[in-house]
């Protein structure tokens, strides 16, 4: 499982990246997980299997959606209190039901 | 700051030469005290000095700021003011060395015989103009006939204007003929018909097509010799293009309809556009055009240069209209700091506007002047004076801190912008205060109310104000005066059997020479307390009224009864001082470090002259109960029952005023931000008797564009987030609801209050709605039916159903996250405090709202501030840096926002001491940017 996040220099979403890692070993998850810079997910978005958006750059949602039509994987933004609280666990819940939707 | 603390610091500053006094230093002294007592053009007189000194200096060749100081022993900032003055108004000149030298002009001009054109005159007062001028000047002389240019600007600043002034430099260079034509032509005007337009520029050759019968000329020929000047070229049409092109590099052009014949004309071509150079046509024609000079939008230029303009275009008007007009200094401050986004066009016609607002009102007479103030300006130009804090000290620097109005008029020099001193005496106090209380609309019983607070801590002011061992005053005050008051004392004495204080006789002595004055020039002397002075303080009272006659028998004016309420006051507060010793609030500054405190208290004393406020030194290898115990014992000697004030810098200092509150029982107001004129400001405030909650706000006015913010952070453990119920049918319902919303949704007590609203009326609920918003943030409102309130909102029956249940959840959740966000990020950042640093970054996005005039809704911040919050902790460990691409179009894209932010971050870059880059702002503009949301 490939989990991208983005953000907008991809350095905030970074914290939240290391805590999803600490949850995803302690689920025994065997996942990629990484954080990037708006301006590099055209690049990154290839390896990725969902690819979650920080809240401060909801705006550009609806643009990463249909980036993530064409790679046919599923974009969504992270929820602010789970981002705000640094909820490792949630958001990697909130990335495994979206592949699920998905598949 | 007021008069007297003026005339405190000078004396400071005078007492050092008096010891090894000279004649030269006397007579230094005389000059000051001159000023002081002719204080409406108090600071000509500095200046006067300072332009003598250096022309007795000069003779051995140009002198530095510092020398001059120096040897006038005037603090350096002082002369260096002065000399800038001098040199505005071009009697002295700056060398371009390292340090500025400085000669007088007299010396100079014989040197040198330069002729200063108008396009030197405009840069004076037009800094950011610099390059532009140079450019411009380039263009021109540029040899043979010079170079066509493109002049680059937003709206409205000032495009045409300048290409005027690159005319009549062209003219004073000799470079074209005296008359040589200027000519402007607006492409937009004909931009649907090229042909028109075509003809319009080129001329048209007789039956060129039907209608033309006869030959006509174009505007390229009428400028022959001279400039043509295009407005707006990007507007050009295609069919235009190539003609002109043809034109601008060959000098030649043919009429419309013509073939054969070539005409020629010597034309220089000075164009403009709002656009962006790089749009395609543009560039077809930049690559033409070598010279592009770039015209900075008002919001990139100095404050020094928009308080020139803005006295300028007041002059304008009131030359115009040939009426004296006044300006609030209020009104000035708005026009300084309002965001004016259509630039200098739009800064002149708001001002016209506030102008003809004014003028009318006075032909109509409603008003007997024209006096400008704030509340006379268009909405968006007044609202700036409450946004803005942050240009307080320019304000100051520009505007003077006492001066009440600005004054122009229409037969004086445009230089001679006169500053009528401010509200130094108490008549002009009470004069502006009553008429204020009165536009706004408030009863006469409260503005009785409210005055006597002000009188009273005016008379205050002027009794401790006044150093006890001020003879010099002597010099000052009317010799007649202080004989007058000596008189009027001794009487007061003997009858009310008691001895004054040398404050008395000092305060008196100023007070009467401002009565005098008053009557003389035919004002009025009321005192809206004077009933009750008459009554509370009956013996006293008396006496003043036989005081006041004789005043009048000395001076042979005729003094109203009111007079008599104010002396009153001077013989009743001394008694009331002599009585209360410690009765001000204390001024504590703690900070950490072994002499933080202590070297920030020593100043300040040293400046009032007064050992005032206390230095508590917080050494870091003390524990912070040790300090606190410091601060204790301190506290129980002083013994202040009216307070402390502590200024404190940061960490556990702050929970200080709290305890000692606790403990002791005496009111402790703590200002989380300590520097050297806050420590002023709060010591001199103190000493003059304002009381703790004064002095508190005064200060958060200075530090914090808004005390909210500050109340918060104390009020953080108890609720702040609130869900309102309203309901129609009384409060018994909105409780049910309550418990429901209780039941259902899980909710941190401790943060979040279920408020039950009963409502009388779809008003009374909004207006209560906004009280409780002034307090709490609200999180949403359950209500019956629709309550106008951009709080979100649900509907009654859906939450009964629980339907809007999970929605009230999430807004709750994301609620209580944005609150606790410092405590998530403790162990995330690494350099700060997190709790500290969340609540600086909250006030600062709070800021750029507020500048922006948009609201983010709670989970866009989250977001935000985690980015920033991450930011600072990366760049304080120096990690790696972020690079922002086409960096440098965006920010050329979007100034205005750019500059808004980075000078909004500017309060985070100091306290944390890094630098935030470019790059990163431009990362925190896209959060904020409204075309991209």
């Amino acid at each position: 499982m490939n989990i991208l996040l983005c953000c907008s220099a991809g350095m905030s979403t970074s914290l939240l990246v290391q805590k999803m890692k600490k949850e995803a070993k302690e689920m025994g998850m065997d996942a990629k997980i990484w954080a990037v810079a708006m301006s590099s997910v055209q690049q990154d978005i290839k390896s990725a299997d969902v690819l979650l958006v920080g809240p401060q750059i909801r705006f550009k949602l609806a643009e990463l959606k249909k980036l993530g039509e064409a790679y046919g994987i599923p974009v969504e933004m992270i929820s602010p209190t789970d981002y705000g609280m640094m909820n490792g666990k949630k958001v990697i819940e909130f990335a495994l039901r979206l592949k699920k939707s998905r598949c | 700051m007021d008069r007297l603390f003026f005339i405190k610091l000078f004396i400071i500053y005078f007492n050092i030469p008096k010891r090894n006094m000279d004649d030269d230093i006397e007579c230094k002294i005389n000059n000051v005290l001159v000023f002081i007592t002719c204080w409406g053009v108090g600071l000509m007189k500095r200046v006067d000095i300072v332009y003598e000194k250096l022309k007795k200096m000069a003779q051995k060749g140009a002198v530095s700021t510092i020398e001059l100081a120096e040897s006038l022993n005037l603090n350096r900032a002082n002369v260096s003011s002065d000399l800038n003055k001098l040199w505005k108004a071009e009697l002295v000149r700056k060398t371009d060395t390292r340090p500025v030298l400085y000669l007088p002009f007299e010396n100079e001009q014989i040197l040198t015989g330069e002729k200063k054109t108008y396009l030197d005159k405009f840069v004076k007062d037009n800094r950011s103009l610099s390059t532009a001028v140079e450019q411009a000047k380039a263009a021109l002389l540029y040899p043979p006939k010079g170079m066509h240019s493109l002049i680059l600007g937003k709206t409205g600043v000032g495009k045409t204007m300048f290409a005027g002034m690159m005319h009549m430099y062209a003219i004073e260079m000799k470079k074209i003929e005296e008359d040589a034509p200027f000519i402007t032509f607006n492409c937009a005007d004909y931009s649907n018909n090229p042909q028109l337009l075509t003809s319009q520029l080129f001329g048209v050759k007789k039956g060129a097509y039907t209608g033309a019968d006869f030959d006509r000329i174009g505007l390229i020929e009428k400028a022959n010799g001279g400039i043509l000047f295009l407005d707006e070229v990007h507007r050009l049409p295609v069919e235009g293009q190539e003609m002109f092109f043809t034109f601008m590099d060959k000098g030649i052009f043919r009429r419309l309809g013509e073939t054969e014949m070539e005409r020629k004309a010597n034309v220089l071509i000075i164009s403009a556009t709002t656009e962006n150079p790089e749009s395609s046509l543009l560039r077809t024609f930049t690559r033409r055009i070598p010279m592009i000079i770039r015209i900075p939008a008002l919001s990139e230029r100095s404050a020094e240069e928009r308080f020139e303009l803005i006295k300028n275009f007041f002059k304008r008007q009131s030359i115009l209209l040939k009426k004296k007009i006044s300006v609030s200094s209020n009104a000035v401050r708005s026009f300084l700091s309002y965001n004016c986004t259509n630039n200098i066009g739009q800064l002149e016609s708001d001002i016209k506007l506030a102008c003809a607002k004014v003028y009318a009102d006075f032909i109509c007479h409603r008003r007997d002047n024209m006096a400008v103030k704030n509340c006379d300006l268009p909405e968006h130009v007044r609202e700036a004076l409450l946004n803005a804090r942050e240009h307080r000290e320019k304000w100051a620097s520009l505007i003077g801190i006492n001066n009440n109005y600005i004054i122009f008029c229409p037969n004086t020099k445009k230089e001679d912008v006169e500053v009528e001193d401010g509200a130094d005496n108490i008549y002009e106090m009470i004069e502006n205060k009553v008429n204020d209380l009165i536009e706004n609309g408030v009863s006469d019983e409260e503005i009785e109310k409210t005055m006597e607070k002000d009188i009273r801590s005016y008379f205050t002011r002027y009794l401790n104000g006044v150093d006890e061992s001020g003879n010099k005053y002597n010099n000052i005050i009317d010799p007649d005066i202080v004989k007058l008051v000596d008189e009027v004392l001794k009487y007061s004495e003997t009858k009310l059997n008691r001895i004054f204080s040398q404050k008395v006789y000092l305060g008196m002595a100023l007070h009467v020479s401002n009565t005098v004055k008053r009557i003389k020039m035919g004002r009025r002397i009321i005192n809206p307390h004077l009933n009750k002075v008459r009554i509370k303080y009956k013996e006293a009272f008396n006496v003043a009224l036989a005081c006041t006659n004789i005043i009048e028998r000395k001076t042979e004016l005729v003094l109203p009864i009111d007079e008599a309420g104010f002396l009153t006051m001077f013989f009743v507060l001394d008694e009331e001082e002599s009585n209360m010793k410690n009765d001000t609030v204390g001024v504590i500054v703690i900070a950490h470090g072994d002499s933080v405190a202590t070297s920030m208290v020593d100043v300040a004393n040293k400046l009032l002259g007064v050992e005032y406020a206390v230095a508590i030194n917080a050494s870091l290898d003390l524990a912070p109960q040790s300090i606190l115990s410091k601060v204790r014992e301190h506290i129980k000697q002083s013994d202040r029952k009216k307070g402390y004030i502590f200024l404190v810098d940061m960490g556990s200092l702050l929970t200080f005023g709290e305890v000692i509150e606790k403990e002791i029982g005496i009111p402790v107001k703590t200002v989380d931000f300590v520097c050297t004129p806050f420590v002023i400001e709060a010591a001199r405030k103190a000493m003059l008797g304002y009381t703790l909650d004064e002095i508190y706000d005064d200060i958060m006015k200075i530090t914090h564009f808004d005390t909210n913010t500050e109340k918060s952070r104390f009020a953080r453990k108890k609720q702040m987030l609130a869900i309102v119920t309203a309901c129609l049918t009384g409060e018994g319902s909105a409780v049910a609801i309550k418990s429901l919303l209780d039941h259902h949704v899980r909710i941190d007590k401790e943060l979040v209050e279920i408020i039950p609203l009963n409502i009388v009326g779809k008003v009374d609920i909004e207006k209560r709605i906004r009280k409780i918003s002034e307090m709490k943030k609200v999180v949403c409102i359950v209500s019956p039916f629709n309550i106008r309130s951009k709080i979100p909102q649900f509907n009654l029956s859906d939450v009964l159903n629980l339907r809007a249940i999970d929605d009230i959840q999430y807004l709750v959740d994301i609620e209580v996250t944005y609150l606790k966000l410092g405590d998530n990020l403790k162990y995330h950042i690494k350099n700060v405090d997190s709790q500290e640093l969340i609540f600086d970054i909250k006030k600062c996005i709070a800021t750029i709202e507020k500048k922006l005039r948009i609201n983010l809704d709670s989970g866009n911040l989250i977001g935000i501030i985690l980015h920033i919050s991450c930011m600072v902790d990366r760049l304080l460990s120096n990690e790696l840096r972020v690079e922002y691409k086409e960096k440098d179009k965006y920010i050329s894209d979007k100034k205005e926002l750019f500059f808004l932010i980075r000078g909004s971050l500017k309060t985070i870059e100091k306290k944390y001491k890094m630098k935030i880059y470019a790059d990163e702002v431009c990362y925190i503009m896209n959060f904020f940017d409204c075309e991209k949301q």
